[in-house]
């Protein structure tokens, strides 16, 4: 169990280390989530009631996309000389791997939100800031990126990878996309904890499901 | 007292593609095994099987007497396992890359073992840089350093040489040398001078199955090379 | 044979659940004729999520053995479930549009049926994606494994949502007699039409692998 940690630990930091030494896929990720946003104002303009019923809407097709775009690039730098074959020969279960690597990316949609939630929130004066928003994206992102990341070690071994991850992942991921978005609209319609007990439930049951068999069946995605 | 490594019968498919079958191989401590043959004749199936990388379709792979399928993670910090590629991250630096390897194997003292290490490689100097900037013999080397890192008691090797000259090639079997000269050794080669000079036992393969198994003898690069055109039947 | 047998059956059941559903059973009250599709399209979904549940065993138990047999069976599985997907998304329209007006809404049912399609899809997609069979059979397995698990957790997240279709009324005995035996022989005449083409299909995966087989073994003898 200790190993598991330390390996789980050890490649997230990794990941996290070498996005900080290039910055590619964070700024270019960050912009394309912002751009989305942009672009959303000029296809909606529309008033401040209806802007507040569609910003969780805007918020999780913003999500989704630049989640896309990074998940994309997570076994990237495994791809690269082979490493995967390095990291499969040490000591440690493949299960630590896949949980390293869903480490990684969550820290990284962690920024992403973190920048999204509050630029969509001053554009469009909306209250999404707010924290149980925060708290349904947090639950969200769990098994947004669980689903995220088997699909991604997946993709990078096809041709045309950059197509074969958001076909598979956009269709797994409509229940975290249809329980996120109810919820928060219904925070923001004043709805308080009793009234999106239900879409917190499906999430979290989504998070098991999607965490805990992805954690099982991804050694035969990496070993042949 | 058991084999070091014993290959029970291994098969492996890809798919419809039989590559290996009932093959049988066993290697004692401090041997120094050389495997030889055509490109596409499961050398590197095998050497990837014995890492536990890969799966083998049916058979058993047995590590000291202890079956692979079974013990996997405390066999596999008995292995080093460097191919063509040193499964390094090109955008960290050669000490940050064997930082994080340290890690997944749980090493005792890293920072000492990582100072010897690149000492002996000779990339103690550029040990901030980025792999990126490296040549192909020094990644290569600083991927032997990953392979050694946890001072594991089998070394595996698939065809190391390449992309490197021969003076490259020396230099990295004198580390492995020095290192620990009483490590198993298994590798793949198709360099018969190297080969020659490294190996104590030699095995050539011909889809999939042992056509040759002897030690090596007083056997020259020449003689290697004659033995291997008759074995195969001319074919490299 | 077992093909034989399955043709032989499934026509007959088929012809049986046609005059059933056409002579024998009376005119919905409500509905008017435009109902007895619905003798079509209730067996065809309860199919298409059998076909994929044969996908899903048959994905894990290719995983577990790397059988090819086993993602052959998982494949053609897969593609008579698309097939009766298809089917239930048509059959549905044809319905909707006479009785809600609309060919299309996104309740329930429908969309759950919409995103099961897609995931199916993509399914084939990918796999026409990966050159190395090897690796094609395992990705494809671990794609019937998480699309079959995203099914039910689809359709209860949209079933939060309220919903205009038709509740299932099979089980709290809504149905009449003749209604009910209709019901139940066109499913068992669907069931058999599945096998029918789970059968063909898997022959004709099976034929292809030997014949690429026997490709290989030539190539290999010229060298």
């Amino acid at each position: 169990m200790k190993t598991f940690w330390k390996a789980a630990f050890a490649i997230a930091k990794k990941d996290i280390l070498l996005e900080l030494r290039s910055k590619e896929i964070i700024s270019s990720v960050l912009l394309f989530a912002v751009l989305t946003l942009v672009i959303f104002h000029f296809a909606f303009t529309a008033d401040h009631e209806t802007m507040t019923q569609i910003a969780p809407g805007m918020l999780w097709v913003a999500f989704s996309f630049s989640g896309i775009l990074s998940l994309n690039r997570a076994f990237i730098p495994e791809k690269e000389d082979n490493c995967m074959e390095g990291l499969l020969s040490c000591p440690v279960g493949r299960e630590a791997i896949y949980m390293g690597k869903c480490l990684g990316s969550f820290i990284f949609m962690l920024i992403v939100e973190a920048v999204v939630i509050p630029v969509c929130a001053m554009l469009f004066n909306v209250d999404v800031f707010n924290p149980m928003i925060i708290f349904i994206t947090l639950l969200a992102t769990i098994g947004f990126v669980s689903v995220g990341i088997i699909f991604s070690a997946l993709s990078v071994n096809t041709r045309a990878r950059e197509m074969v991850l958001p076909i598979l992942f956009l269709p797994i991921i409509v229940p975290i996309i249809i329980c996120a978005v109810s919820s928060s609209s219904a925070i923001l319609a004043g709805g308080t904890f009793e009234d999106i007990k239900q879409f917190l439930l499906i999430i979290v049951a989504f998070d098991v499901i999607f965490f805990t068999v992805p954690l099982m069946i991804f050694k035969y995605v990496v070993e042949e | 007292m058991s084999h070091v490594i014993e290959c029970q019968k291994i098969s492996k498919r890809f798919g419809g593609n039989q590559v290996l079958k009932d093959f049988d191989l066993t290697v004692d401590a401090g041997e120094s095994v050389a495997i030889l043959g055509p490109n596409g004749t499961g050398k590197s199936t095998l050497i990837r099987i014995l890492a536990s990388v890969m799966r083998q379709s049916e058979g058993k792979v047995l590590i000291n007497g202890s079956e692979m399928k079974d013990e996997a993670f405390a066999l596999r910090s008995q292995i080093g396992l460097l191919s063509h590629t040193g499964y390094l991250y090109t955008s960290l630096s050669a000490e940050e890359n064997l930082k994080f390897y340290a890690e997944m194997y749980s090493l005792k003292d890293p920072e000492k073992r990582i100072a010897e290490l690149l000492e002996k490689v000779g990339l103690r100097t550029r040990r901030f840089d980025r792999v990126a900037t490296f040549s192909r013999g020094m990644s290569q080397r600083l991927g032997l350093a990953r392979a050694l890192l946890h001072s594991p008691k089998i070394l595996l090797l698939d065809e190391p040489e390449t992309g490197l000259d021969q003076e490259g090639l020396d230099l990295l079997w004198s580390i492995i040398k020095t290192d620990d000269p009483d490590r198993t050794v298994v590798f793949t080669s198709h360099n018969f001078k190297s080969t020659v000079q490294a190996c104590s036992r030699l095995i050539i393969l011909k889809k999939g199955k042992i056509v040759y198994d002897a030690p090596k003898g007083d056997l020259t690069e020449d003689g290697l090379q004659a033995l291997y055109h008759d074995v195969t039947g001319g074919k490299s | 044979m077992r093909t034989k047998i399955a043709l032989a059956l499934g026509g007959v059941l088929m012809v049986v659940a046609l005059v059933m559903v056409f002579i024998v059973v009376p005119t919905e009250a409500t509905m008017g004729n435009i109902q007895r599709i619905f003798y079509f399209h209730v067996p065809v979904a309860w199919n298409a999520f059998f076909s994929f549940g044969v996908t899903f065993g048959f994905s894990i138990a290719y995983l577990k053995t790397r059988n090819p047999k086993y993602d052959f069976i998982a494949e053609s599985s897969a593609r008579i479930g698309i097939v009766f997907t298809t089917l239930i998304l048509l059959t549905g329209m044809i319905w909707a549009k006479p009785i809600w007006g609309v060919w299309w809404t996104w309740d329930a049912r429908l969309t759950s049926s919409f995103v099961m399609w897609l995931v199916y899809i993509a399914y084939f997609i990918v796999r026409s994606f990966i050159t190395e069979e090897e690796r094609r059979y395992r990705f494809g397995s671990i794609i019937g494994i998480l699309g079959f698990l995203s099914v039910p957790i689809v359709a209860i997240s949209i079933q939060l949502a309220p919903t205009t279709h038709p509740k299932a009324m099979i089980f709290n005995d809504g149905l009449h007699g003749t209604m009910l035996a209709t019901l139940l022989i066109s499913i068992f005449a669907m069931f058999v039409v599945y096998f029918l083409f789970v059968f063909l299909q898997y022959d004709n995966c099976k034929d292809a692998y030997e014949i690429a087989q026997l490709k290989k073994k030539l190539l290999k003898e010229s060298e």
